[in-house]
């Protein structure tokens, strides 16, 4: 039994000890294996590091994909082994395939990769993509048909910017069940980081440009500009507007052409802008009825390396218009101005050097005459030049109403009476009607008053023919009435039932009108008729009847001095009626 | 002189101008017709056949431009001699009268009367 237990007790020692012994041989080669794999692990991680460090330097702040793909390939042998590392890129006009090779292979091979490429780029877009819209770069080892090695270890890796997919990125090998998990993993952490990188940049890329597109939608300036090869990149809403070009979905630099109808050699200027790097300005082109100040300039980007780089030109279209019309109405002014003030300066001289040389001395009556004609001529002179002077107050807001008591009705009977002569001379039949309601004395600005009167009914006069009729009217214009309403109580014949105006939210004020039955004013002039620079017409072909028309700029500004309105309506041919509300 | 029983027509706007110069022609023994806005002058014209006239540029009712132009469309008027009288910023308008054969253009403020009747009688001598 003892030499049993003692020998039991050695085998069962032995035993233990053999098994301790693989365990700690087992541990052993567990740890070593678990160390190796620690170190590979860090090794991976480390070149992990170090390429995400090289592309970063070397892409930048890059937004070109395939030149980032350039540098992802570029550093791939570093880490792993492959005999072709292949990319099929997504471009703007076409997909290119490019590969290169670490050792020599067939060209079934590359047709293989390229053809398994061609089919995943498909899936992620899902729809087929044409052979023939794929671009092929090869470069590397060369292609040796003899080798009939096929495509035994592969692996894509996509590439998406933002949500779209972007392209494939391959490895591929001759041999077989050579990649490994681990390393798929990094080539698709590196991909991911990288597309992670360009879809941030692209996203910052975008917002400034949506800044940049909203803010030339909403200039007024019409803006296009164009690439090198003169294709058109940008074109705002003014610039199509101006063109005439709304409603064509797709623009080249032909629509513009053909739309400018040779006012403008776009394309010249382009090119001279260009090429010379200089900006054009050309002054007042007339394209489509209106006038356009153009500016042509070389669109520069001026972050490229070697200096600046010119990206393409850009016209702009400035509408000038307006400007140009001002201008002219202000020459016709005052060349307006200097004849009404010149013309009757000849006749004084001319009738003064009559005098001097003349035998008029001799007739004492022509002699009378002259000196009241000369007398009409300064006294003319005299009252446009306080025109002017009134209507450069006015501009100035200078022009002050000493409001008192005006009886309105004698007011009105003194400028009948006055301008009566002239009316009966004409042949005309001049009125006033006034409504009872109308207070005795209302609180206005008496001279003033008159003046507008009178401003009233010598352009009345002026423009009525003999046998026709003027009518100065004056009432009580009551808050929340029609003054339609209120004329046609009173039975008037007047134009303001032609117009929309019902001054229902004006407050209680004084009406004063004068209805004529003359030539009357066509719409589109009324608003001007209140302009100081009106009457342009008759500088260009003196019409009918000659004036300055500041008298219609003066009352307005008395009116609204008075914190009233002025207006006229009028039916062409029929008459007209020039009204003002001056509230009391 | 051989301006007696010559007709002149005179067509100018402002008042004192024409009755200088109505006065000074007068003085000359012109004959002298008046006329004081454009379709006035060009009425006178048509109906007194003046052998010149002295036309206004700037004028009320038709412009002198435009009297010219009708006169040049007329049988008779095609030939009178028309002498424009213009202020200076006229210049362009001048240069358009011209065309339609004005015979010489006077600025008013340059020309004494006596080189106006000067002027006249030149061209009527010519004739």
């Amino acid at each position: 039994m003892n030499y049993f237990d003692n020998q039991t007790a050695i085998l069962l020692a032995a035993v233990a000890a053999l098994i301790l012994g693989s365990l700690y041989c087992w541990q052993i080669f567990y740890l070593r294996d678990k160390f190796k794999r620690r170190e590979e692990e860090i090794k991976r991680h480390l070149y992990e590091l170090t390429i995400l460090k090289e592309l970063g330097d070397r892409v930048g702040y890059s937004l070109n994909i395939p030149n980032i793909i350039d540098v992802i390939c570029g550093s791939l042998n570093q880490f792993i082994k492959f005999s072709a590392v292949a990319s099929l890129v997504v471009e703007p006009d076409k997909i290119v395939f490019k590969i290169n090779l670490a050792e020599p292979v067939a060209k079934a091979f590359v047709a293989e990769v390229r053809e398994r490429m061609r089919q995943s780029l498909g899936a992620l877009l899902n729809k087929t993509i044409p052979q023939r819209q794929i671009k092929e770069v090869i470069s590397g080892a060369v292609l040796v048909e003899e080798f009939k090695e096929p495509v035994r270890s592969f692996f894509n890796i996509p590439l998406v910017i933002g949500d779209q997919a972007a392209g494939v990125l391959t490895i591929a090998h001759t041999q077989a069940g050579l990649y490994r998990e681990e390393d798929m993993t990094i080539l698709y952490k590196i991909v991911q980081q990288a597309s992670r990188a360009v879809t941030r940049l692209q996203e910052v890329v975008r917002a400034e440009q949506r800044k940049l597109n909203a803010m030339v939608s909403s200039i007024t300036e019409g803006i296009v500009m164009t690439d090198r090869d003169y294709k058109i990149v940008v074109a705002n809403p003014a610039v199509l507007q101006a063109l005439g070009l709304t409603n064509q979905p797709e623009l080249s630099l032909f629509d513009f052409i053909d739309n400018l109808e040779g006012k403008f050699d776009i394309r010249g200027k382009l090119e001279q802008s260009i090429r010379f790097d200089k900006i054009i300005p050309e002054r007042e082109v007339m394209i489509r009825d209106k006038f356009w100040q153009i500016i042509v300039a070389p669109v520069k980007s001026k972050n490229d390396f070697n200096g600046q780089e010119v990206l393409g030109g850009v016209v702009i279209f400035h509408d000038v218009t307006e400007e140009k019309k001002l201008t002219q109405m202000r020459e016709d002014f005052t060349s307006m101005m200097v004849h009404e003030l010149r013309s009757p300066l000849t006749g004084i001289k001319k009738a003064t050097e009559f005098m001097q040389t003349g035998n008029i001395n001799a007739n004492p009556q022509s002699y009378g005459e002259y000196v009241k004609l000369i007398n009409a001529s300064a006294s003319e002179m005299l009252s446009l030049v306080n025109d002017l002077l009134e209507v450069a107050k006015i501009e100035a807001g200078g022009l002050a109403v000493k409001r008192e008591e005006v009886d309105v009705r004698q007011l009105i009977n003194e400028r009948v009476k006055f301008y009566r002569v002239i009316a009966q001379d004409a042949n005309i039949n001049l009125q006033a009607v006034v409504d009872d309601k109308l207070p005795a004395v209302v609180k206005a600005d008496p001279r003033r008053l008159a003046q507008i009167i009178n401003n009233f009914i010598s352009n009345g006069l002026k423009f009525t023919a003999a046998g026709g009729k003027v009518t100065v009217q004056a009432m009580l214009h009551q808050r929340r009435q029609d003054v339609r309403a209120e004329g046609k109580t009173l039975n008037w014949e007047w134009f303001l039932n032609q117009g929309e105006q019902s001054f229902k939210d004006f407050p209680a004020a004084l009406l004063l009108a004068v209805t004529d039955t003359g030539i009357g004013v066509a719409e589109a002039g009324r608003e001007q008729l209140f302009n100081k620079f009106k009457q342009i017409s008759n500088i260009a072909a003196p019409s009918e009847i000659k004036g300055t028309g500041l008298g219609l700029s003066i009352a307005k500004g008395i009116v609204e001095a008075h914190g009233g309105v002025i207006g006229v309506e009028s039916t062409e041919g029929e008459g007209s009626t020039f009204y003002c509300l001056i509230p009391i | 002189m051989g301006s007696i029983n010559k007709k002149i027509l005179i067509v100018e706007d402002e008042a004192l101008m024409l009755r200088s110069l109505s006065d000074k022609f007068r003085e000359e023994k012109f004959t002298v017709l008046e006329a004081n806005d454009g379709a006035n002058g060009l009425d006178s014209a048509l109906a007194n056949h003046p052998d010149i006239i002295l036309l206004d540029i700037i004028m009320p009712k038709m412009d002198g431009l435009t009297v010219l132009e009708k006169l040049r469309q007329d049988e008779w008027g095609k030939e009178v001699p028309v002498i424009i009288l213009t202020n200076l910023s006229d210049s362009d308008k001048v240069a358009e009268a011209m065309k339609n054969r004005a015979y010489d253009f006077l600025v008013k403020a340059d020309w004494k009367l006596e080189d106006i009747v000067r002027k006249v009688n030149e061209k009527l001598a010519k004739d």
